[in-house]
């Protein structure tokens, strides 16, 4: 085999393609596609600083929640690196400290339920202490939405291998409501939707090629967020 | 959250020329042969209610503190034994110091003289725990329902009533990590039944006065709810 058999060219200028961009490539075929929007934005106070609580909360119903966990984990990080202008409070925390009233079966569901909630016995008072003014209501999750193709693998005395190719296609789909503890009302909401392929060909060796959708997810509404609690929000 | 495992596996003689036979019957033990031992350990939050006042005593009899399920290996999940008992007794004693001025606890529900100093002795029992796998649900989530039932009884050890009330827990799957599912299932299960049962503990606040009108009233029998 030659030389110039080996090497991938340009169709428009008849170059070689060097590995750099072939991998440059590769990465756009499997960078998910992303979409966020602002669904509803209304108010959010001007006097935003460190004494002003968020807390991200993820939706739960039949005792569990459907967002993952590391869905979570990688939205606090990412504001946490935004830096805000607010302060976020540990999930775990602010449902232990509330409990039993943010659990599955009590959260309130509608910011209509909101007032009702804060004039129990001793829930605004530890709602203050908390220091918590917003709620972030996370909803959402990675789904496999459809995928084919298949692989066989064998392992014999002299080694073993597998061959084949396998792709699934995902979609991430979350959103976020905000509400206002303070005015006992909803102030807001986004939501970023991503989609992409995964692929895992296999010559000997499967060589899992992963869309990082839920990542991209992820950044769509942490950076929605963070426009949303910015010092200079007009709404 | 203090989690302890301690995993079984039977394996046969390992003889130096077999080694990956072994090797591969090893992984295939661990994938289906073995028994994961979980003692469920966790702090539970002290619940944010107005204290109802009222004297109560709590009982405690073998069967909850002592409750240990135990499921056998099948088809979709390993073998399980999962101590919850010692949990329970913290969980409901979390639960109910905040929702009564005065908690004592009782040593048996018969009291040898009348002059207990508490208005009702309540008993909680786990009637049944039920763990779901992935394999069982076509899911991702490991399901666990715990079902309860809260007894209450007079001074003198008399059935008043009872109430029954469960929990639900999920928790998504963990590769290689299934102990860690099934112990947050586990607590979240116990969290959602005692969300339901500190909100209706301090929901009738006349419950307790009706319950000592009944006590007091011969011609009432002993009943029991489905809450």
């Amino acid at each position: 085999m030659t030389e110039t058999a080996r090497k991938i060219t340009s169709p428009e200028t008849g170059r070689p393609i060097s590995g750099n961009c072939l991998l440059l490539i590769l990465g756009l075929l499997l960078s998910a596609c992303t979409t966020s929007r602002i669904d509803v934005a209304r108010h959010v106070a001007n006097d935003l600083s460190q004494d002003t609580g968020i807390v991200l909360l993820a939706r739960k119903k039949d005792g569990g929640q459907t967002t993952e966990e590391d869905f979570m984990e990688c939205l606090n990080k990412a504001l946490v690196k935004m830096q805000l202008l607010v302060r976020i409070y540990p999930e775990q925390d602010f449902l232990d400290n509330l409990f039993p009233w943010f659990e599955s079966r009590t959260a309130p569901a509608t910011p209509e339920q909101l007032p009702a909630l804060l004039g129990r016995p001793g829930v605004r008072e530890r709602i203050t202490e908390t220091g918590v003014r917003y709620i972030v209501w996370v909803d959402g999750s990675s789904e496999k939405v459809d995928g084919g193709g298949g692989m066989s693998c064998a392992v014999g005395p002299g080694g073993g291998g597998c061959f084949g190719f396998v792709w699934w296609d995902t979609a991430s789909v979350y959103e976020a409501n905000i509400w206002d503890l303070q005015s006992g009302g909803s102030v807001g909401a986004v939501s970023a939707d991503a989609s992409g392929m995964s692929y895992v060909p296999a010559l000997l060796v499967p060589v899992p090629l992963i869309a990082r959708t839920q990542t991209a997810a992820c950044k769509g509404v942490a950076e929605q967020l963070r426009e949303f609690f910015s010092e200079d929000r007009a709404l | 959250m203090i989690i302890m495992q301690r995993t079984r596996l039977e394996t046969a003689g390992v003889g130096a020329s077999g080694l990956v036979l072994i090797t591969l019957c090893a992984l295939a033990l661990a994938v289906s042969g073995c028994s994961t031992a979980l003692h469920v350990d966790s702090a539970f939050p002290r619940p944010v209610v107005a204290s109802l006042p009222i004297d109560v005593g709590v009982y405690y009899d073998e069967s909850v503190r002592q409750y240990t399920f135990e499921k056998a290996a099948d088809a979709n999940s390993v073998a399980w034994s999962i101590e919850i008992g010692p949990a329970h007794v913290r969980f409901f004693n979390q639960l109910f110091q905040p929702v009564f001025d005065n908690l004592v606890h009782v040593d048996s529900l018969r009291s040898g003289s009348s002059a207990r100093a508490v208005s009702v002795v309540m008993k909680p029992s786990i009637e049944e725990y039920t763990l779901q796998t992935p394999g069982d649900t076509a899911t991702e989530f490991y399901v666990v329902e715990i079902r309860y039932k809260l007894s209450f009884y007079t001074p003198s050890g008399d059935f008043i009533q009872g109430w029954s009330f469960s929990g639900q827990g999920r928790s998504r799957s963990e590769l290689f990590n299934t102990d860690e599912s099934v112990h947050k299932a586990t607590v979240a299960a116990m969290r959602d039944a005692a969300a339901w049962l500190v909100i209706e503990l301090t929901k009738h606040p006349d419950i307790y006065t009706q319950i000592q009108a009944q006590q007091s009233d011969d011609g009432n029998s002993p009943e029991d709810h489905e809450s």
